[in-house]
C-alpha cells in the first residue's frame, strides 16, 4: 500500500499538469467498478481555483531527463519516490469506491529508457482495467520516444491520452528541454490519430474514446501569442486533439539565466484560454484574432478587441442577425445568442428583454440594435474608452479575472 | 390579497388552477399548513380534487407534453416559492395554449426556468459532492444535505457505477435513498444508523485528504473561485474539508 509520504512526493510533482477534464467518453461498467460520464465531472475544487476530478499522480518522479522549467528534472533537489502498478490500482479502487475522483491520470518521469516507463504505464492501466475490473476514467501520458507498438496497446486501454508540447517552439524545446524533441512529440499524436481513425473504420473497438490533449508553458520563453495561437490551431485542424491547455510559468528554477525569475502574468494565459475559445466554438480563425508576431491584447478580451478592430460591421439587428453573427458580439455567448434565437420566434424582442434575459449588455449595446434601436455610444473613441473601463473593473481584482469569465470558467472546471 | 391555500403537492397546486380558471380569478400567492392571514386579506382553502387534477394535467399534456415532467422536477426546489412559480407556469401554459418553455423573455417563464436549472444544477454538482465511507460490512454509506430534494435523482448513477449496496442519506429531509443490490428502496426516518468503519476506511480518507494539499498550487491561490464552484454550505458533508492527522 502506497504510504501517505510517496502519495504526497507524487502528486505534487503530477499538478503541474493542468488537464483534469474527465469528459469525452461515455465507457460503461462492464460488470465491476465504474463508468464514464460523458460530460465529466468534477468532484473537490481546491483554492487555487481548479478542480479535482481525476487523481493525478506520477508513477515515479525519479527523473533521468534535465528540463530546466521542470520541477522533476534530475539536477533538481528534491525528494524522489516512486510507486509499483498495483499501489496505484488499489489507491484508484479505493478513492473511486468514496467518490473522491472521476478517474486515473497517469503520468511518470522518465527513469528509465522511454520504452521501459512507457511499459511500466502500459502495466499499470492494463491491470486496473484486467484484473481491478475498473472501467471509470483513465487519462494516460504518453512518454515521447517510446514505440508506436507500445503505446497503441495503452491507447487500448485509456479514454485519453496525451502527449505534452511542452514549449511551443523547436528552437526553445532544443534550449530548455534537450533531451527531448518535436519529433518525438508530435509523431506519436499524429500516429495515434491515425490510428484511432483506421479502428474506428473497421469497428475495433475502444481506441482513447475521448481523444488527446496537450499541454504548453506559456511565458518561459519569447513566442508570441500568434504563434502559440498559429499552432494550437493545427494540432486541432491537423491532429484532431480535443483541447490544447496553456500553464503560465510558474518558476521552480532560480539557477538559470534562461528562464525568467518571476511567474508570469495569469492575464495571458487567460487570454490564450478566452482565444482558444473563441477558435474552437465560435468561428473565429487566429488571423482573425492575433497576427503571428503578435500578443493578444492585454486591455480586452479578444472578441472584444476584434469588433473594436471591425466596428463596419456593426451594429447588428437582434431581431434577425443570424446566430453566427450574433455570437460574434462582445458580451453575447453560445448561450445568450440561443436564448435570442428561441425568443425572437414569440415576439419581436427590445433592450429591455433582452435584459430580462439576463444577456449582459454594458458590451453587447454598442454592437446591437434592438428592432432598430440603438442604445450604444456612436463614436469609436467613446466606445473604447468605455469598453476599456469595463475591463478595468472586472481586473480589479486579480480574482474577478476569472469569475467574471464564463470563458475561463469552463476550461478550469474541464467539464468540456 | 388572495391567498390559495393549498396541500402541499403538485396536485394541491393542479387543483388550484382548476379553482382558479373555474372562479376566474388570480392568487397573490399560494400557500400551506397553518398560514395566517390579516383581516385584508382573503385565505381560500382549496381541496385536492381527483377529478379536477385530471383535467388540468390532460390540458397541461396538450399543449406541452414535457410540462407536468418538467412540473414534478421543479417541484424538488427547496423553498416554497415554488408554489406560485409553479402556479404561473401551469396557467400560462393552459392559458396561451402552448409550449412556452423557450420564451426567454417571459417573466413567468425564467421564473420558471430558473428554479429548473437550479435543481439541475444542484443534482449535478452532487454526482461530484457525494462522500461514501465504507462500512465493515462492505456497504457504502453517504450523507447528504442539498438545498433541493435531488438524493433519488442521484440514484442510477450511483447505481450503475459502483455496482454494490450503497445509501445516499439526506440529513434535511429524513430520507434515504437505497440500493440493496437488486433494486431501489426510498425510506424515510429520523434515525441515524451505527455504522462501524472498513478498517481501510482511515487510510483512505487521510490518504485523499493529503492529495487534496499536495494537488493544490499555492502561487495560484483564488479562493473566491473555489466558494463558487464549491460553496461553502456544501463543505461540512465532504472528506477533505475535515481535519487530516499529522504525517
Amino acid at each position: 500500500m502506497l504510504d501517505e509520504k510517496r502519495l504526497q512526493i507524487l502528486t505534487e510533482s503530477a499538478k503541474y499538469d493542468v488537464s483534469c477534464s474527465s469528459s469525452g467518453s461515455n465507457r460503461k461498467n462492464l460488470g465491476g467498478l465504474g463508468n464514464a460520464n460523458l460530460g465529466g465531472i468534477c468532484h473537490s475544487f481546491t483554492s487555487d481555483g481548479r478542480c479535482i476530478s481525476l487523481l493525478k499522480i506520477l508513477m515515479s518522479n525519479d527523473c533521468l531527463y534535465d528540463c530546466l522549467y521542470c520541477v522533476n528534472r534530475r539536477t533538481n533537489d528534491i525528494e524522489r519516490a516512486t510507486a509499483t502498478p498495483d499501489e496505484i490500482c488499489e489507491l484508484v479502487m479505493g478513492f473511486y469506491k468514496r467518490n473522491y475522483i472521476e478517474g486515473l491520470f497517469l503520468s511518470s518521469a522518465v527513469f528509465s529508457t522511454p520504452n521501459q516507463t512507457m511499459q511500466k504505464l502500459f502495466e499499470t492501466v492494463y491491470k486496473l482495467r484486467t484484473v481491478y475490473n475498473f472501467h471509470g476514467y483513465i487519462h494516460l501520458k504518453g512518454i515521447p520516444n517510446a514505440d508506436k507498438e507500445l503505446i497503441d496497446e495503452a491507447a487500448k486501454y485509456v479514454d485519453r491520452m496525451s502527449f505534452n508540447i511542452e514549449l511551443p517552439s523547436e528552437k526553445s524545446l532544443k534550449l530548455l528541454a534537450p533531451q527531448k524533441d518535436k519529433n518525438g512529440i508530435i509523431k506519436p499524436m499524429t500516429a495515434l490519430q491515425k490510428e484511432k481513425f483506421i479502428r474506428s473504420e473497421n469497428k475495433k473497438g475502444k481506441f482513447i474514446p475521448a481523444g488527446q490533449t496537450t499541454q504548453m508553458i506559456v511565458g518561459a520563453t519569447s513566442e508570441t501569442d500568434g504563434i502559440i495561437l498559429n499552432l494550437t490551431s493545427a494540432l486541432y485542424k491537423n491532429v484532431g486533439l480535443k483541447r490544447v491547455y496553456y500553464s503560465s510559468y510558474v518558476p521552480t528554477n532560480f539557477e538559470t539565466s534562461l528562464l525568467p525569475y518571476n511567474q508570469v502574468s495569469l492575464l495571458r494565459e487567460h487570454r490564450l484560454y478566452q482565444a482558444d475559445w473563441l477558435l474552437r466554438f465560435y468561428g473565429f480563425t487566429v488571423d482573425e484574432l492575433c497576427k503571428k508576431e503578435e500578443n493578444l491584447a492585454e486591455e480586452f478580451d479578444p472578441k472584444c478587441a476584434w469588433a473594436l478592430k471591425n466596428l463596419g460591421l456593426f451594429p447588428l439587428e437582434v431581431n434577425s442577425a443570424p446566430v453566427e453573427l450574433l455570437i460574434r458580439v462582445p458580451g453575447i455567448g453560445l448561450k445568450g445568442a440561443y436564448k435570442i434565437r428561441e425568443a425572437r420566434k414569440f415576439t419581436k424582442l427590445t433592450f429591455e428583454d433582452l435584459k430580462k434575459m439576463r444577456i449582459v449588455l454594458k458590451r453587447a449595446r454598442h454592437f446591437i440594435t434592438c428592432s432598430g434601436k440603438f442604445f450604444g455610444e456612436e463614436k469609436e473613441g467613446r466606445i473604447r474608452k468605455l469598453l476599456l473601463q469595463l475591463e478595468q473593473n472586472d481586473n480589479a481584482t486579480q480574482l474577478s479575472l476569472f469569475d467574471k469569465n464564463e470563458v475561463i470558467l469552463s476550461t478550469i472546471t474541464g467539464e468540456f | 390579497m388572495l391567498y390559495y391555500k393549498i396541500e402541499n403537492s403538485v396536485d394541491g397546486i393542479l387543483s388550484a388552477i382548476f379553482e382558479s380558471f373555474l372562479k376566474k380569478e388570480y392568487p397573490d400567492n399560494l400557500v400551506f399548513g397553518g398560514f395566517e392571514v390579516s383581516i385584508f386579506d382573503t385565505l381560500k382553502e382549496i381541496k385536492v380534487d381527483e377529478e379536477r387534477v385530471k383535467r388540468v394535467k390532460s390540458a397541461l399534456n396538450k399543449y406541452n407534453q414535457f410540462a407536468l415532467e418538467k412540473i414534478s422536477y421543479a417541484f424538488r426546489y427547496g423553498e416554497d416559492i415554488k408554489l406560485k412559480i409553479i402556479f404561473d407556469f401551469a396557467y400560462i401554459t393552459i392559458d396561451k395554449k402552448k409550449n412556452l418553455l423557450k420564451m426567454f423573455n417571459n417573466p413567468i417563464i425564467l421564473a420558471f426556468n430558473d428554479i429548473v436549472d437550479r435543481i439541475s444544477l444542484e443534482r449535478h454538482r452532487f454526482l461530484g459532492f457525494v462522500r461514501f465511507i465504507e462500512t465493515d460490512k462492505g456497504i457504502l454509506y453517504s450523507h447528504i444535505s442539498p438545498d433541493h430534494d435531488i438524493s433519488d435523482l442521484l440514484f442510477s448513477h450511483f447505481k450503475n457505477r459502483l455496482n454494490t449496496p450503497f445509501i445516499i442519506h439526506d440529513t434535511k429531509r429524513d430520507k434515504v435513498v437505497l440500493f440493496n443490490g437488486n433494486d431501489k428502496q426510498i425510506v424515510y426516518t429520523k434515525k441515524l444508523p451505527t455504522l462501524y468503519l472498513h478498517e481501510n476506511e482511515e487510510y483512505f480518507s487521510e490518504l485523499f485528504k493529503r492529495y487534496f494539499d499536495s494537488v493544490n498550487i499555492k502561487e495560484r491561490k483564488n479562493t473566491k473561485l473555489q466558494d463558487r464552484y464549491m460553496p461553502r454550505r456544501y463543505r461540512k458533508n465532504l472528506t477533505e474539508f475535515k481535519t487530516k492527522k499529522p504525517l
